[in-house]
């Protein structure tokens, strides 16, 4: 019988959703494609362009999950938010009750607690969007928006890997805001 | 977004004011009474039209299986399979023995998937008494996390096969861009030999179910293969007696624009009847076709064939998910890596339809390509669509039953039965939304 190797699990899954189809709502997996890359043995990062139950199983192969998502608030297009999850003040497109069967990101910690399985840390990066028209591109303001983050992931990813209490509290930033994600504590 | 709105006659109407951009699908029962007398049923389907068949005229034939996956998260290998028949049947080409046996696995490993989710997660809640998943692993997390393994092994058998487990990447016209090596799948077996045992016992669990009564006159459309249980071959066959090959099926089914649904419905052309395609369809003319253990599960479980109840789906559904796990058991066990993953694929003009069983049903594709393999016409028959209008008809043999049920036994009776079929326009799970209109007409 052949044995899986298994490799250490990094602690930080990058998680970006959206539908490539749609303008701006590609921005998560415009990320996380641009980020996967340079992925080491600290993060990984996949695309899951909607949640179902199968996230489920991701929730055992890492401390820290980052799900990445074009965000609706009424913002400036552009801008990043950065929240705890699960956080009702923002809703991200992808993680709500739209996907297959119902399964969003509720319903997934709703049955992980039921079933007492453990809950990594959650978060969201969510960007602003200003279309989401089918066919368009990707917005000016959006594009500008994804590479500011990652140009600042090596800081934000010491943000989502330090201590338990380093983000606590939303935050956002302006479009074009070099300060993000903010301040950040090393553990 | 969607909400219910009172009308001045007392009707509720459901208005939907935006589309969503990532619409798995919606739907919802409108029934309306006049007095104890039922009046009127719909399967309103409200998602927007996504015009795939569109969307593939002007595309290159290699694109096809990769745009066609894309029009189902959940039954993506369906469509590929469905479609590289098409094209290959349009180009001349026939495969070899060792990548037939391989999209076969494919397609064991998303029944797996598929069928796991439904049965454990989907519809077992309602046979149990729970309200939902959720709900039912409060107090048996044992079988939520067995549906849940039976699902991960249909998960990893995809990404072994597909390069990951939604929207696999590997199929092409001709065979697949890569095939896997045997220490990959190899890697698998000790999962299939506990997916096995567990989809046993989930076809024992399922067939001692305690199931609403309810009995249907269909008549049940699916693949037949003389030598195996139907996946990607096999001639259409139905209980009234059609035997056809994919070339006549559009002679014999017809799509239908009905005004409350953005799905076409379909029917038998010859009398414009409904028909039922999907496992129970496949099991009742098939099951001597059944893997060794499935078939003995099915004949000791004291099931009375053929099953007319719609409910009994979800016995179908275990039986074949058994069958999946000793055939993709079979398969692994005696892999051996071809020596080549596509046969040459040599481009003319053509055309070629094909027809595969999805884990919803049957699954027809239709597709005329020109001298430069550019898609010039593109037809898609999905099994979710096929079955609307029978849904329709089996509310109504429901319904009058429950004329002095109230609105929310009602609800839920109508949700059990539409979700019985596993419908893929969207969530299972509470995904209706029904409009009960009591005011007498005047």
């Amino acid at each position: 019988m052949n044995k899986v190797v298994s490799f250490p699990r990094p602690p930080l899954l990058v998680i970006g959703c959206g539908n490539l189809t749609c303008g701006d709502d590609r921005a998560g997996m415009e990320f996380v494609r641009k980020l996967r890359p340079q992925s080491c043995a600290q993060y990984a990062a996949r695309e899951m362009p909607q949640l179902s139950v199968d996230l489920l199983e991701l929730f055992k192969e890492t401390e820290t999950i980052l799900f990445v998502d074009a965000v609706e608030t009424g913002a400036a297009p552009g801008t990043l938010h950065l929240v705890p999850l699960p956080y009702a003040g923002l809703q991200s497109r992808s993680l709500g009750k739209v996907s297959g069967h119902g399964w969003g990101l509720n319903e997934v910690l709703g049955l992980a607690r039921s079933l007492g399985r453990e809950i990594p840390r959650l978060a969201l990066l969510g960007i602003e969007l200003e279309s989401v028209e089918p066919g368009e591109p990707i917005s000016p303001a959006v594009k500008q928006a994804l590479q500011v983050a990652l140009e600042n992931f090596p800081r934000l990813r010491t943000l989502l890997s330090g201590t338990a209490d380093a983000l606590t509290r939303p935050r956002s930033f302006a479009p074009g805001d070099c300060a993000f994600p903010g301040e950040v504590k090393c553990a | 977004m969607s909400e219910t709105a009172q009308t001045a006659a007392g009707e509720r109407v459901l208005k939907r004011d935006s589309l969503l951009t990532r619409v798995e699908g919606e739907g919802g029962v409108y029934v309306r009474w006049e007095q104890d007398r039922l009046a009127e049923v719909r399967l309103d389907i409200f998602e927007p039209p996504r015009f795939f068949e569109a969307f593939l005229r002007g595309r290159h034939l290699h694109e096809v299986p990769d745009i066609t996956a894309r029009i189902c998260g959940i039954c993506p290998v369906a469509y590929q399979m469905s479609s590289v028949h098409a094209l290959e049947a349009a180009l001349g080409i026939v495969i070899s023995p060792a990548i037939r046996r391989l999209r076969r696995l494919l397609y064991c490993a998303e029944w797996i998937q598929s069928h796991a989710l439904h049965i454990y997660l989907l519809e077992g809640p309602d046979f149990l008494g729970y309200e939902s998943a959720l709900s039912l692993a409060k107090d048996h997390p044992e079988l939520v996390e067995r549906g849940l393994r039976l699902k991960k092994v249909g998960n990893d058998l995809l990404e072994v096969l597909g390069g990951r487990a939604t929207h696999p990447v590997s199929v092409c016209v001709g065979g697949f861009y890569k095939t896997p090596r045997r220490k990959e799948l190899m890697a698998l077996h000790e999962s299939l030999v506990w997916g096995l045992e567990a989809a046993r016992t989930t076809a024992r669990w399922a067939a001692q179910l305690t199931l609403p009564e309810l009995t249907a006159d269909y008549e049940f459309v699916a693949l037949s293969h003389p030598d195996e249980y139907p996946m990607n071959e096999g001639r259409i066959v139905s209980s009234s007696g059609l035997d056809l090959t994919a070339a006549e099926f559009e002679r014999h089914f017809l799509e239908l624009q009905v005004a409350h649904s953005t799905a076409l419905h379909s029917v038998r052309t010859e009398n414009a009847t409904s028909y039922l395609v999907g496992p129970l369809a496949r099991l009742n003319l098939n099951r001597e076709r059944l893997a060794p253990q499935a078939r003995e599960v099915a004949h000791s479980s004291g099931l009375s064939f053929p099953l007319r109840n719609p409910f009994a789906m979800i016995i179908a559904r275990s039986l074949e998910m058994l069958h999946a796990f000793e055939e993709a058991l079979s398969i692994v066990e005696s892999y051996e890596e071809p020596a080549q993953s596509a046969v040459e694929c040599k481009v003319r003009a053509g055309e070629g339809c094909a027809a595969t069983e999805a884990p919803r049903g049957l699954l027809y594709h239709r597709y005329r390509v020109n001298e430069r393999g550019l898609v010039d016409f593109a037809k898609i028959v999905p099994p979710t669509a096929q079955n609307l209008r029978r849904i329709e008809d089996d509310l109504r043999l429901l319904l009058p039953r429950l004329k002095e049920a109230s609105d929310e036994e009602m609800l839920a009776a109508c949700e059990n039965l539409v979700r019985a079929y596993d419908p893929c326009i969207s969530c299972s799970t509470h995904f209706l939304k029904l409009t009960i209109d009591r005011s007498p007409r005047p």
